[in-house]
């Protein structure tokens, strides 16, 4: 079970952004993307799942063109739908894909840790806990693969080192192939089975840096500051 | 917000005026006002309120109408070929207004067996349509991208994305259409009615008034009660839309 990304390329008109992107995950792992802001992390996620589509390239999960269902996502921005409370938000997923609801919107809330909050609308959240409901969304589905895009960004410094390990106490139950989108070094170090490191625009892969440290990970830890220097020695060149 | 004050000085300036004669105080109005709310105008013995009612079912049937279409035409604008096929003749027939139909629409209903009702009824119809059309399709075109992109993200194909983004979306428009479309209704009813002979109504009540000889107390009571009418309709609505928390800024 392997997600490829074969020969990506994406142009918008003149400006180039993908530039024959290429690599593997391996079945429950979990991979960060890291790159400069702007050099198309975001548009290679989206090629991924499908919304948007590459010049050329496949992506291939088992060797077979990746499906919608197949993944779950979660966007920079929290994109709850106003109209809906928190466990209407996660069962809009489900709605939209058909699969039936039952109890798992209630649920996957209750694994994230929003028992309580199910009936509160988006504005009346704080930014974590919106954040929460959007991995929930995604997770409701039950994907193969969840993208992730820049998730925390958002957050301040301490709620955003909270929701990393908030997602890895999560991810480690069903441990699903994961593709995190992040322009944090720390993070992608924090969090990551591999790093995959882009380029500046138009993007290639210069480097797949594999942390092979056991988790929790410890920030200080001289192996994770020597991680942090290597994946921010190619960022820097 | 207190109101009162803006109230006190609207009578004052009120009084000002009628202490030059121009129009009668706002105590002789209020009496009048009274008379006919309860005995009725002295010449077509209708009370004021029945006057009012018959003109609110017309604009409710009118009005009616023009949701039922405006609604659902709104929402399709979002798709951006119904909107190039509509938009461009709709933009002509907006500007004209009610009261330029009212010819137009006399002619065409004479073969009606009721010809004065249907008339006036599509001339709230005209009035209503445009704006809510207008407020409507507003929100249903600027449905956020990012909301479509969620929906596509999860597999939703177009009708899934019409029901469960673009509809909910623009709900708050729908409201404000409802609104400001039951408002220039609301105008147009009265203005039809000054035309043409409807037996009952407010713009007929106002006119007979006038005609039986310039009767301003009664004139002024008419006005007045539209007024209220219009005033309540509105800020009914208004409270609807504050419910929504992504209402876009409406300046009507």
């Amino acid at each position: 079970m392997v997600l490829t990304v074969r020969n990506v390329r994406k142009s918008y008109g003149q400006l180039e952004v993908l530039d024959s992107i290429s690599f593997e995950v391996e079945e429950g792992n979990f991979a960060c993307i890291v790159g400069e802001s702007g050099c198309g992390k975001t548009t290679l996620l989206k090629i991924i799942a499908g919304i948007e589509k590459a010049d050329e390239g496949d992506i291939l999960y088992n060797g077979k063109p990746i499906r919608n269902e197949d993944i779950g996502y979660v966007f920079q921005d929290d994109r709850l739908l106003p109209w809906r409370n928190a466990i209407e938000n996660v069962s809009f997923a489900l709605e939209m894909r058909g699969i039936k609801n039952s109890d798992k919107a209630e649920r996957y809330l209750e694994l994230v840790g929003l028992k309580g909050f199910e009936r509160y609308y988006p504005h009346q959240l704080s930014g974590g806990m919106r954040q929460r409901v959007g991995i929930c969304r995604a997770l409701a589905v039950n994907p193969k693969i969840l993208l992730m895009d820049e998730p925390f960004a958002s957050l301040d410094a301490q709620t955003r080192n909270r929701m990393q390990t908030e997602l890895l106490r999560i991810w480690d139950k069903d441990r699903k192939t994961v593709i995190f989108v992040t322009h944090s070094i720390d993070e992608a170090v924090f969090l990551a089975d591999e790093i995959v490191v882009l380029s500046k625009r138009p993007a290639k892969v210069i480097d797949v840096v594999r942390i092979d440290m056991e988790r929790p990970r410890d920030r200080t830890d001289e192996r994770f500051i020597e991680y942090r220097r290597r994946v921010l020695k190619h960022l820097s060149s | 917000m207190n109101k009162l004050p803006s109230f006190f000085l609207f009578i004052l300036i009120w009084y000002l005026f009628s202490f030059f004669q121009i129009i009668p105080p706002p105590h002789t109005v209020a009496i009048t006002f009274a008379t006919l709310f309860i005995h009725g105008d002295p010449v077509l013995g209708r009370t004021i309120l029945e006057h009012s009612i018959s003109s609110l079912l017309r604009v409710l049937a009118g009005a009616g109408i023009a949701f039922l279409i405006s609604i659902p035409l709104g929402i399709s604008m979002w798709y951006p070929r119904v909107y190039s096929l509509f938009h461009p003749a709709l933009e002509i027939l907006r500007p004209i207004p009610p009261l330029a139909w009212i010819p137009l629409s006399y002619i065409f209903f004479a073969s009606f067996p009721r010809p004065t009702l249907f008339a006036q009824i599509f001339i709230v119809f005209i009035g209503s349509f445009f704006p809510s059309f207008v407020a409507i399709s507003d929100y249903a075109r600027n449905t956020p991208y990012e909301y479509v992109e969620l929906a596509k993200v999860f597999g939703a194909d177009k009708m899934k994305i019409l029901r469960h983004i673009v509809i909910p979306y623009s709900l708050p428009g729908i409201i404000t259409g409802v609104r400001v479309g039951l408002g220039v209704g609301w105008m147009s009813i009265i203005a039809a009615e000054m035309i043409a002979t409807s037996g009952l109504g407010l713009g007929y009540f106002i006119m007979v008034m006038y005609e039986v000889g310039g009767r301003v107390p009664e004139i002024i009571s008419g006005m007045a009660m539209i007024g209220l009418i219009g005033y309540a309709m509105n800020a009914i609505l208004l409270k609807v839309e504050e419910r929504f928390p992504w209402c876009l800024q409406s300046e009507m």
